[in-house]
């Protein structure tokens, strides 16, 4: 920059709108917001009119393979895949296919004639992508990102790892704690991504096999911070391998109660997912609770409040506390894939409760924004 | 869906949220404006607003064009919350938007002016818009700033203030402009070349 000016201009600049001149936009913006409403209404009017002929282009043969975003082999556009209800085929229109474990969920973030790029938050999903295809797949998987080059492969993601396999074809891994920053698997190969608190090894590869393999090993994690592994912390590395039974017993006298006492954020939550996941339900929600209490500006104190919301609806049968928790999980916000789930549940919650007007204010809240929710009906019916 | 533990753990690091965050952060604000709350819909707005008028200015150094695209931005933001994938980043994802909106009444304008048509009224170039202690020094150079930066490419324009105006990393304005990091470089590069031929400024990387 010239000598008599900063390196930043700002620096020397004023700001040229005061609050009146910003609080006089915001009703402009309200009055076009209400004409953008009208003009969608129309829009919609005016694609029925050529309803017809789109579904002549979807039956057409050339309008098949016209370029356009996926879809599913139905027709229907890809929004969030989830299997909650245990393993899930996903048939795409360009004949690849994913297939969701229980739990697993897969987003997709572009969708277009080129790109198909999607993340997977959580779960275990085997990708059989379509050789050949007219679009670059890539998932991101948070610890590494992978990109297909044609193949069948699968993934499974915990917060400590990220375990890729692949059966047929070629995979790119590229992220931070993969090892030289990328890798490229073939058919056989397999790889453990394990995130930084597991452990000082960023990634295990193993080689090729005869058989590419079908019944994976077992993946022992190492407890986190294994440095100062102990006795008395066996729990942790229990938990980290799921094993939340064994871990609850391994908390020793006292149970989760007695480890609570001065307990950092991080063992709250893990203490509360161990009670939870071993179905000690009451000492569960205590763990949530006071979680929620003592770190209620925790980035993560939304899905806690939400989960424990679902403790105390489901397990529990306290609908009054789940309510309140439910309410408080909305306010804190949840990740935009379970907002459906958590207002639905707002919903039953307070018609359980007896608290019919809240009931109705709420299912009034949900249909304005998911119309048509999977929870529809449902949340009409609670409202009722 | 159950939402574990482990799956929050896994979402919280996804997004980067890990600050602590009042009560009425930005995600909260979302939240409750996803559900259609007015309130918290004029909580964004006053809580943006100023900082995304400002940067349209320094952009577009026009107030009406600056006014427009606030208001344009948060019919934009409010109609489309639902796909902010990370409420967090709110501040990030409106200042991305309002910078599409200038660049295109940037690249509007330059194609009027191009046919005779252009009546933009540039009642906010950055001398105007100069701090009420500024010296004549200061106030001539930005002057002559203001002019280099009308002629140049619109996207270069838009990159190069938000990089050496508005303090941004080259990083934050590749994401705001929507390009990659080697693009933002060649179209900062090119505005302080014609800067350091036209008013003999020295280099600085």
């Amino acid at each position: 920059m010239s000598d008599p000016l900063p390196t930043h201009l700002r620096e020397a600049l004023r700001e040229p709108f005061s609050d009146g001149d910003l609080a006089r936009l915001w009703p402009s913006i309200e009055r076009r917001r209400s004409r953008a409403s009208t003009r969608s209404a129309a829009l919609w009017i005016a694609s029925a009119a050529v309803a017809g002929s789109a579904l002549f282009a979807l039956t057409h043969p050339r309008a098949a393979s016209a370029p356009g975003p996926l879809r599913l082999a139905s027709g229907a556009a890809v929004v969030t895949l989830d299997a909650a209800a245990g393993t899930r085929l996903v048939d795409l229109s360009d004949r690849s296919r994913l297939t969701l474990s229980e739990g697993a969920v897969v987003e997709p973030l572009r969708n277009d004639a080129r790109v198909f790029d999607t993340s997977l938050p959580r779960g275990r999903v085997r990708f059989d992508v379509q050789p050949h295809g007219p679009r670059r797949w890539s998932i991101d998987c948070g610890l590494a990102t992978v990109r297909v080059v044609g193949t069948s492969f699968a993934l499974e993601r915990s917060p400590e790892r990220l375990h890729i396999e692949v059966f047929h074809g070629l995979v790119r891994v590229e992220g931070r704690r993969v090892p030289d920053g990328v890798r490229l698997l073939s058919a056989g190969q397999s790889i453990d991504v394990l995130a930084a608190t597991t452990t000082p090894v960023a990634a295990r590869v193993t080689p090729p096999v005869e058989a590419p393999a079908a019944a994976r090993p077992p993946v022992v994690t190492p407890p986190p911070r294994a440095a100062r592994a102990a006795v008395s912390d066996a729990w942790r590395a229990l938990a980290a391998q799921r094993e939340f039974q064994r871990a609850y017993e391994a908390l020793g006298p006292g149970g989760a109660e007695a480890r609570a006492r001065g307990a950092t954020a991080d063992d709250l939550l893990a203490l509360g997912e161990v009670a939870h996941r071993s179905r000690h339900y009451a000492e569960a929600a205590e763990l949530y609770a006071r979680f929620i209490t003592a770190h209620g500006d925790h980035a993560q104190a939304g899905m806690v409040a939400f989960t424990l919301g679902r403790l105390q609806l489901d397990q529990l049968a306290s609908p009054s506390d789940a309510a309140r928790s439910l309410d408080r999980a909305q306010r804190l916000g949840v990740a935009r894939y379970l907002q459906e789930d958590l207002a639905a549940r707002l919903v039953e919650a307070r018609a359980r409760s007896g608290d019919a007007a809240g009931a109705r204010a709420a299912a009034d809240a949900y249909l304005r924004v998911f119309p048509d929710g999977r929870r529809a009906a449902d949340v009409r019916r609670w409202a009722e | 869906m159950f939402p574990t533990l482990a799956s929050a753990r896994t979402i919280a690091a996804s997004c980067g949220s890990v600050e602590p965050a009042p009560a009425d952060d930005d995600a909260s604000l979302v939240a409750r404006a996803l559900l259609h709350d007015r309130v918290a819909e004029a909580q964004i707005y006053r809580r943006h607003a100023r900082s995304l008028a400002n940067v349209a200015a320094r952009l577009t150094g026009s107030r009406a064009d600056a006014e427009d695209i606030v208001q344009e931005t948060f019919v934009i933001a409010l109609e489309h919350l639902r796909d902010l994938r990370d409420p967090a980043s709110l501040r990030a994802w409106l200042t991305r938007v309002a910078v599409t909106c200038s660049q295109r009444k940037l690249r509007r304008r330059r194609v009027l002016r191009w046919l005779g048509l252009d009546h933009t009224e540039s009642d906010l170039p950055l001398d105007a818009m100069a701090a009420h202690d500024a010296s004549p020094e200061v106030r001539a150079e930005l002057s002559r700033v203001a002019a280099v930066l009308d002629r140049c490419d619109p996207d270069a324009r838009v990159a190069w203030t938000l990089h050496r105006v508005e303090a941004e990393t080259l990083e934050a304005t590749a994401d705001a402009c929507g390009c990659s990091l080697a693009t933002v470089k060649r179209r900062v590069a090119a505005v302080e070349a014609v800067l350091a031929r036209d008013l003999s400024i020295r280099g600085e990387r």
